[in-house]
């Protein structure tokens, strides 16, 4: 059994994963009552601090697994962790901190509000050789058969983990501003002029193009894969524009929109870009 | 443990707090089982207040448990005492302290033993009031535990300081390490200062000390499933008190507990354990009788109750 904080939605709302919505409505329901003020079956067991805490995770478990979109990129989101996954259970970080770096980009670096989740503590190096060409293969796009490859949601992993319902404390959601557009937020420490200069010229985010921002911005390939949590090999292949090793569209929009993050570039400029370049080569 | 025998099923009904209906529903279902031709046998394992046979309407007994443990010579076919019922058999619990109150855990297993050997289906253990070693040790020893839990708030705090000491317990016989054995008695206290606050944070901190007991530690836990019945609902949401206490049991203790049904407040019961009759004996289409039988079929076939 894992800690409240590392379970994953299906876990948190303690139904299966194949549960439909109406099983999905009723734990919610009950979870909901289990939790409120006053509850006779959690007063001795919880404070009021952990139960608004929890309740906060079971609203917004409950509208990302509702919702059938959204619970379609939650799956392929946990899918991506299964395959990334191995290692141990306690040198991995808590599962709602990994989301919550995926919202936020720059994640760690941020302030974050008091009963927030920690940010992710750094990856250890991985022990055993991975073997991305074999299962990046296996994952790539034009297949068609898996359900979340057929339509691109808007909005990828940085939509994923909604805003808790309004009825719950923001604070206790651990949420973070996620919302500030990224014009207002301060800018880097050391804003490279040449390197301003030459997105000013680019007329299309290719993978050229963000390899080439990245490498101005002095960021390495690894230093993107710690922070946004996606395998290192998958941000090369976006840069080679290796499009048959990469997964389907609708991660790699998630992905490039996480990276744009990352090089402080319009992530919706970028994606739109990068997207349209990459159905356009598809069919080569 | 549980592995001694495979043809019998023990069903250990426990609670925590007393007068929440622990033997009426240790009775009622011992009944049940034996209409339904399964051999049954009651033992009333509540050492020290044992009253299994009031709520059977048996005469108080001449031989009891306590014959069968403190005594050499006596064959547990000796202390078994017959009820109205041919299927039902009855071992009843010792009406006194006499040094039995606390026999050791290897007296516990050779009474288990010997209450198998019985040519019976089902054995029904009625355990006693509170959290003494003895009732969580039968409650462990058992196939399956069930707690009775009537909606107050005095009797849930009793059911998880219950669930809390079993499930420590059932733990701290997993490892012959003093340090663990020492981390877990430490946590049993709730302001201990170790900042274990649940048994999830304890195995967490089992896990950083020693990872395989650890991953042993989290194996145990995860096969521990206690069942719970609710008793006295008096409306729509004392029921969902049980699927409360589900979701609850699941974030803190990070167990899976069965919610087997509940049975209603009902003025035949009051009267029934007055008359000393058990209520499927004298109506069997009361309130109660019903909801007995609903429980007993999901106890019996792995099912619980679902949330409309």
């Amino acid at each position: 059994m894992k800690s409240l904080k590392s379970q994953n939605y299906y876990e948190i709302l303690g139904v299966a994963h194949s549960a439909s919505p109406e099983e999905i409505r009723n734990a919610y329901e009950v979870a909901k009552h289990a939790f409120q003020e006053n509850s006779l079956a959690t007063y001795s067991l919880f404070t009021d601090e952990e139960n608004q805490e929890i309740l906060a995770l079971i609203s917004r478990a409950y509208e990302t697994l509702f919702n059938p979109e959204l619970r379609r990129e939650y799956d392929g989101f946990l899918e991506s962790l299964e395959r990334e996954g191995g290692s141990p259970r306690d040198q991995r970080p808590p599962l709602a901190a990994r989301m919550q770096a995926l919202r936020t980009p720059s994640g760690p670096a941020r302030a974050r509000p008091a009963g927030a989740f920690k940010p992710p503590p750094p990856r250890p190096p991985r022990d055993a050789p991975r073997e991305p060409l074999r299962e990046a293969a296996r994952e790539a796009p034009g297949d068609g058969s898996r359900a979340g490859a057929r339509e691109a949601p808007r909005e990828m992993p940085r939509e994923m983990p909604r805003e808790p319902a309004r009825d719950a404390p923001r604070e206790a959601a651990g949420d973070t501003p996620r919302d500030v557009p990224p014009e207002r937020r301060p800018p880097p420490e050391r804003h490279d002029e040449a390197a301003e200069k030459y997105i000013q010229t680019v007329s299309c985010f290719t993978g050229q193009v963000l390899k080439k921002i990245r490498q101005m911005r002095g960021l390495s390939l690894e230093d993107i894969a710690e922070r946004t949590k996606i395998r290192k090999t998958y941000i090369e292949y976006l840069e080679e524009e290796q499009f048959t090793f990469l997964p389907a569209p609708v991660y790699v929009k998630g992905f490039v929109i996480m990276i744009a993050g990352m090089l402080d570039l319009p992530p919706q400029r970028v994606a739109e870009d990068y997207m349209t370049h990459y159905k356009g080569s598809r069919h080569v | 443990m549980g592995q001694i025998l495979r043809d019998k099923e023990i069903i250990a009904i426990g609670g925590g707090k007393g007068g929440v209906g622990k033997s009426f529903f240790a009775s009622n279902l011992g009944i049940i089982l034996a209409k339904a031709q399964k051999k049954t046998i009651l033992v009333d394992a509540d050492l020290g207040g044992a009253n299994l046979h009031t709520c059977l309407g048996v005469p108080a007994p001449e031989v009891t448990l306590s014959d069968f443990v403190n005594g050499t010579h006596v064959r547990i076919e000796d202390v078994v005492l017959r009820t109205s019922l041919d299927n039902l058999l009855l071992i009843s619990g010792a009406q006194d302290f006499l040094g039995i109150a606390n026999p050791k855990y290897s007296q516990k297993v050779r009474l288990l033993r010997a209450i198998e050997s019985l040519n019976v289906n089902y054995i029904i253990l009625d355990l006693g009031a509170g959290t003494t070693n003895n009732t969580l040790d039968f409650f462990l020893l058992a196939d399956r535990g069930v707690l009775m839990v009537v909606p107050e708030p005095t009797s849930i705090e009793n059911a998880y300081r219950f669930i809390k000491s079993a499930l420590f317990r059932r733990l701290k016989m997993l490892t012959q390490d003093p340090q663990v054995r020492m981390v877990i008695e430490k946590a049993m206290d709730r302001k201990n200062d170790l900042g274990i606050r649940s048994p999830v944070d304890l195995i967490d901190h089992v896990h950083r000390m020693d990872r395989r007991l650890g991953a042993h530690l989290e194996e145990s836990m995860a096969k521990f499933r206690p069942a719970i019945v609710l008793n006295q609902v008096r409306s729509l949401s004392d029921v969902r008190v049980g699927y409360s206490m589900q979701a609850a049991c699941e974030k803190f203790f990070g167990i899976k507990v069965d919610f087997l049904g509940y049975l209603e407040n009902d003025d035949q019961v009051w009267q029934s354990i007055r008359k000393r009759q058990p209520i499927t004996l004298n109506g069997d289409n009361s309130k109660s009788a019903r909801n007995l039988r609903t429980i007993t079929y999901n106890l019996l076939n792995n099912l619980q109750l679902k949330p409309e």
